[in-house]
């Protein structure tokens, strides 16, 4: 469940600074998900805020709707079940967990199929507003007690109707000083580097 | 895993999973006994009388008396997930009033490593023999069954009757009130 | 903001967009929510109102001693027989009680048949009506009449919340802690809910 997405606009971030990721956010660095999380948002800083692509959403939407949906089964049972107490709820009270467990098998088909680690999807949008969009899907895995972060970038190309993808594994000592500051000198090349290498393989075909 | 309480919660979860898991295989490794044995009874001066129980209303009740003999070999019931058998006997019987009637007579409690090996004579019950009205003057079919609830370490709590009864009558009169 | 900065633990909430902080409260939400459909759907399979106790009280020792857990079941076909351990209500306490039954009576059915026609439907709302059983915890002198409602004698299957079927010891203690010092319990519910929403996940 390391799906993330954080919107930091470029606007934002210019008023509100200490809302933005770069601005020295110190974390534990022997947290495994709090320092996997202080990557994807400087992934995600790169490609939103530096080359201007747009974050989708709808992954993130699907989530909160399944999970809405699911709290809300729950609530509706809470409430019949204390209006009408349980031998006269208990039809009411099946369908509710049997739909409540039926929506967590979603969720889990969901995580598995639909975001597949995926923390950020962004459109680089056809600035004439005729080709489709460019695509770009981030998603990163750092195991627990391990050390070695785990990026893919994939890029589908609106025209060519392709998708490339490049990853990289790296181990996060590599990014981070000894009291936890994201070094984002050290970082955000490494980002770069992929994103030229997509962007650019795709103009040579 | 660099702190303190990093380490003593990941110590926790695991030991509190192990005995989870060493817990249920308690359960399981015991889950299909029988826990069945032989039960030898019999009764001896049956006797009834007919007065109220206050405890219940001022109307006359049928009382009976008996004493009762007691041979039974628990032992082989006890294995490391018994804690303790509660043991009851019950005198069951049909009336006019009521298709089944059970009341318990005698019970005892007999704990993982007391003696399991029952013989008893000339008992008398520990409870009243109360009917639920005046159903015990002339009855002539009155089972007596010696049954255990099984309790365990930790699993499920079965209740089994001992194989073995034992009917007797009560007398057509009833017996004086007064000793 | 000054003081705010000083917070450190805040700062995860802080970095938060609104998606991720309404998913931090649904996180939580859902957390709840599974508890709460496990515990209503073991209701469902169990016919119990409540079906896993803990026991509050040593009247069973030596079988159960307080914050042993015990599961219940409460099948309506099942018939109540002595020796089962049942879990029951009584008028004016709130707490159930765990007591061994000691004594059956079950009116033959011809007789509720009479009652059937005389009652009507009535009956059959309180069908339970033909049998009543008298119970006694194994560590007590007495059975239980004294603690039945002033003038009740019997019990009747409609007092009865549930039957013991399986027991686990000790699982329950920390409910007896929660139990005898109540602001310990909003501590703990507390501090576990504080931790969960401001947890980045």
């Amino acid at each position: 469940m390391a799906t993330n997405t954080k919107s930091s606009k470029g606007l934002k971030s210019k008023t509100t600074d200490q809302w933005s990721v770069d601005k020295s956010v110190k974390i534990d660095k022997w947290d495994g998900v709090a320092v996997k999380n202080n990557l994807d948002d400087a992934v995600k800083k790169v490609l939103v805020e530096n080359h201007g692509y747009t974050e989708s959403h709808s992954l993130m939407d699907g989530r909160l709707l399944i999970c809405t949906v699911s709290v809300g089964f729950a609530l509706y049972a809470l409430l019949w079940d204390y209006l009408h107490p349980f031998p006269q709820s208990r039809n009411v009270l099946i369908a509710c967990v049997l739909s409540y467990f039926a929506m967590m098998t979603v969720l889990w088909f969901y995580t598995m199929f639909c975001e597949r680690g995926c923390f950020l999807v962004a459109h680089d949008k056809d600035k004439a507003g005729i080709d489709p969009d460019n695509v770009w899907r981030v998603s990163s895995v750092l195991k627990r007690y391990d050390d070695m972060y785990q990026l893919t970038i994939s890029y589908f190309d609106g025209v060519t109707n392709e998708t490339t993808a490049s990853s990289i594994s790296k181990s996060v000592a590599n990014f981070f000083d000894e009291n936890g500051l994201l070094c984002t000198d050290l970082f955000e090349p490494v980002v770069e580097k992929i994103h030229t290498e997509l962007s650019t393989s795709k103009k040579t075909k | 895993m660099n702190t303190f309480l990093s380490r003593a919660n990941t110590i926790f979860a695991f030991t509190l999973s192990v005995m989870a898991v060493l817990t249920f295989g308690c359960f399981a490794s015991t889950f299909l006994n029988d826990n069945l044995a032989h039960v030898n009874i019999k009764t001896a001066k049956p006797i009834v009388k007919n007065m109220p129980d206050y405890s219940v209303s001022r109307e006359k009740n049928d009382l009976g008396f008996i004493t009762f003999d007691l041979r039974a070999d628990l032992n082989p019931i006890f294995n490391w997930n018994v804690k303790q058998l509660f043991l009851y006997l019950t005198a069951e019987y049909v009336t006019g009033k009521n298709v089944i009637n059970q009341v318990v007579l005698w019970d005892q409690i007999i704990k993982r490593g007391d003696n399991s090996i029952l013989d008893y004579h000339g008992m008398n019950p520990k409870y009243y023999f109360w009917d639920d009205g005046n159903g015990l003057r002339a009855n002539k079919n009155v089972t007596l069954t010696l049954s255990w609830n099984v309790i365990p370490n930790a699993g499920t709590l079965p209740k089994v009757m001992g194989s073995g009864s034992h009917s007797f009558a009560f007398p057509e009169s009833y017996a004086s009130n007064h000793f | 903001m000054g003081f705010i900065d000083n917070l450190d633990f805040l700062d995860d909430v802080r970095r938060m967009n609104k998606r991720q902080l309404y998913y931090q409260v649904l996180n939580f939400g859902m957390i709840v929510s599974s508890a709460l459909m496990i515990w209503k759907g073991l209701m469902v399979v169990t016919g119990s109102e409540s079906p896993i106790v803990v026991v509050l009280s040593g009247s069973m020792e030596p079988a159960f001693f307080r914050g042993d857990l015990l599961f219940l079941t409460n099948y309506k076909e099942e018939p109540i027989r002595v020796g089962e351990i049942v879990v029951f209500k009584v008028e004016g306490r709130e707490i159930p009680i765990v007591h061994r039954v000691l004594k059956v009576h079950e009116k033959s059915v011809c007789f509720a048949f009479i009652l059937l026609f005389i009652l009507g439907s009535l009956l059959l709302l309180r069908e339970d009506g033909s049998v009543k059983f008298l119970t006694k915890g194994d560590n007590n002198q007495v059975d239980d009449r004294g603690l039945y409602a002033a003038g009740q004698h019997w019990l009747q299957k409609k007092d009865v919340v549930g039957r013991a079927r399986g027991y686990v010891p000790y699982v329950g203690t920390v409910t007896i802690l929660m139990n005898d010092y109540p602001k310990f319990k909003y501590l703990i519910l507390a501090s576990l809910g504080i931790f969960v929403l401001i947890h980045r996940e």
